[in-house]
């Protein structure tokens, strides 16, 4: 390997592979995993990153390679992409900040799993703020319209699971 | 525009980008949220959410160990790539100058660039060049591993034999004790591991860890290596035409064993080149089809 080969691997891994890990640990909901997940990403990328000739796609293209991993491995059906939700009134006491304040990393991520499938990965990508809509939906493979009704539709429910949770403690 | 509608647009907006190009009505929904006392409120308290729980999850820290892991199977990959390449004559993994490859140094005369860049000598000339430089680093290298060998006998002790199990199968063991360092030896082949084997008649002790390579390369999943199996041990594959390349990693203080015995499932190792390596706590194993040249 060159020593520039080596460099660019090295600066990709740096900058991407902590969030990759985090958006790999919102799906999964577990460390391993998780670790896989990302080790493979950047395994498939050493070996077919050569094929990647618009250099600015490369990080949508490791975000799009870790989701179609994460979706391989659970071999789950192919998500049908739902319709736009009716409108949501979201409710006030379901965002306290007491609620979101109680939380830390892994017991955020955790919530993650409760979520629809459909919902997990465009949330979580929302939260993360390294892609725009644009990106997200070239990554997830959906409409614009569609990834932005799966945000607000899996907001709600985060915000439902926290009340839910914040009950019973 | 209703305030029910108005809180369906503000939400989309990521934590503190308000003015987010995509979310089509935005403006519209911002300008009613600024005569709307209670809009106003919900949305604050919106932001705030959002922010805070963005700020939880970037909090999640990956495991201390996982960027070098995936650094030492990049450079793996890629080491594996370029004995492919220089085998073969294939093109070896180019990854693309992005953004990201900004502060790296420009790419040498002898490079693995596109062959499309102009900047870059043509592919012939590249393959020469690169070919030279291997060529002559492996005459260097294989000249301080002769004196090497010669000066500390038994630097690899293993042993080949029969398995018990699969009559057929030919086992190596290898001193994990005894593994050489990073860089390995170019050109070394598994002759010269055959050689050094024969000669060192090291015995095959009771729980030498034994990986099993099937013919095609995939590697089956019941495999096991002691009590551990295949799935505990870093295997990447390398694709190199019908028998790809197996990379194993193994980490050394997880590794309870002083031997690793490779096992070639189609009975003939000399199908393949075997290089061990350890570098930085972690044993390298390299198993890489012998491919007739083009």
């Amino acid at each position: 390997m060159s020593r520039t080969q080596s460099l660019n691997f090295k600066k990709l891994v740096e900058r991407h592979f902590a969030s990759l890990y985090r958006f790999a640990y919102c799906l999964a909901n577990e460390e391993q995993t998780a670790c896989d997940l990302t080790q493979h990403t950047f395994f498939l990328y050493a070996n077919k990153g050569s094929a990647i000739r618009e250099t600015h796609k490369v990080k949508s293209w490791l975000y799009a390679t870790l989701h179609n991993e994460y979706l391989r491995q659970r071999a789950a059906p192919h998500i049908e992409h739902p319709p736009p939700p009716p409108p949501i009134r979201a409710d006030s006491a379901l965002t306290a900040p007491e609620n979101v304040a109680a939380l830390d990393g892994p017991s955020a991520a955790a919530l993650f799993a409760k979520l629809d499938e459909a919902m997990r990965a465009p949330l979580a990508l929302f939260y993360f703020q390294e892609l725009t809509y644009r990106e997200i939906a070239e990554v997830l493979g959906a409409p614009l319209e569609n990834i932005q009704a799966r945000v607000a539709d899996g907001k709600a429910q985060l915000k439902k699971i926290l009340a839910g949770r914040a009950n019973h403690i | 525009m209703t305030p029910a509608e108005a809180q369906t647009i503000l939400s989309l907006c990521p934590p503190g980008d308000e003015t987010n190009p995509d979310i089509p009505g935005l403006d519209a929904a911002r300008e009613l949220a600024t005569g709307d006392a209670a809009l106003t409120a919900w949305w604050e308290q919106e932001k705030y959410f959002d922010e805070q729980f963005s700020r939880k999850l970037g909090s999640l820290t990956p495991p201390a160990e996982l960027e070098a892991t995936i650094l030492r199977g990049g450079a793996t990959i890629f080491f594996a790539s370029r004995l492919i390449a220089e085998t073969t004559g294939e093109e070896p993994v180019t990854l693309p100058e992005g953004p990201d490859a900004q502060a790296a140094p420009s790419a040498p005369a002898v490079s693995l660039s596109d062959p499309g860049d102009a900047t870059s000598p043509s592919p012939r000339a590249a393959t020469w060049y690169w070919r030279a430089a291997v060529y002559s680093a492996g005459f260097v290298v294989a000249i301080f591993l002769i004196l090497l060998v010669v000066a500390i006998p038994g630097i690899l002790k293993t042993k080949a034999t029969h398995g018990p199990e699969l009559p057929d199968f030919t086992l190596y063991a290898a001193r994990l004790a005894d593994v050489p360092s990073l860089p390995p030896a170019p050109g070394q082949t598994i002759e010269d591991l055959r050689r050094t084997l024969d000669e060192g008649h090291a015995p095959n002790p009771p729980g030498a860890a034994v990986l099993a390579i099937v013919p095609g390369g995939a590697t089956p999943d019941s495999v096991a290596i002691n009590n551990w199996n295949v799935h505990q041990i870093t295997h990447y594959v390398v694709p190199s035409g019908a028998n790809p390349t197996h990379i194993f990693i193994l980490n050394r203080a997880e590794f309870p064993h002083d031997e690793v015995t490779l096992e070639v499932s189609d009975g003939d190792l000399n199908n393949y080149h075997v290089q061990t390596w350890s570098a930085d706590g972690f044993i390298y194993i390299v198993l890489k089809p012998r491919s007739a040249k083009p």
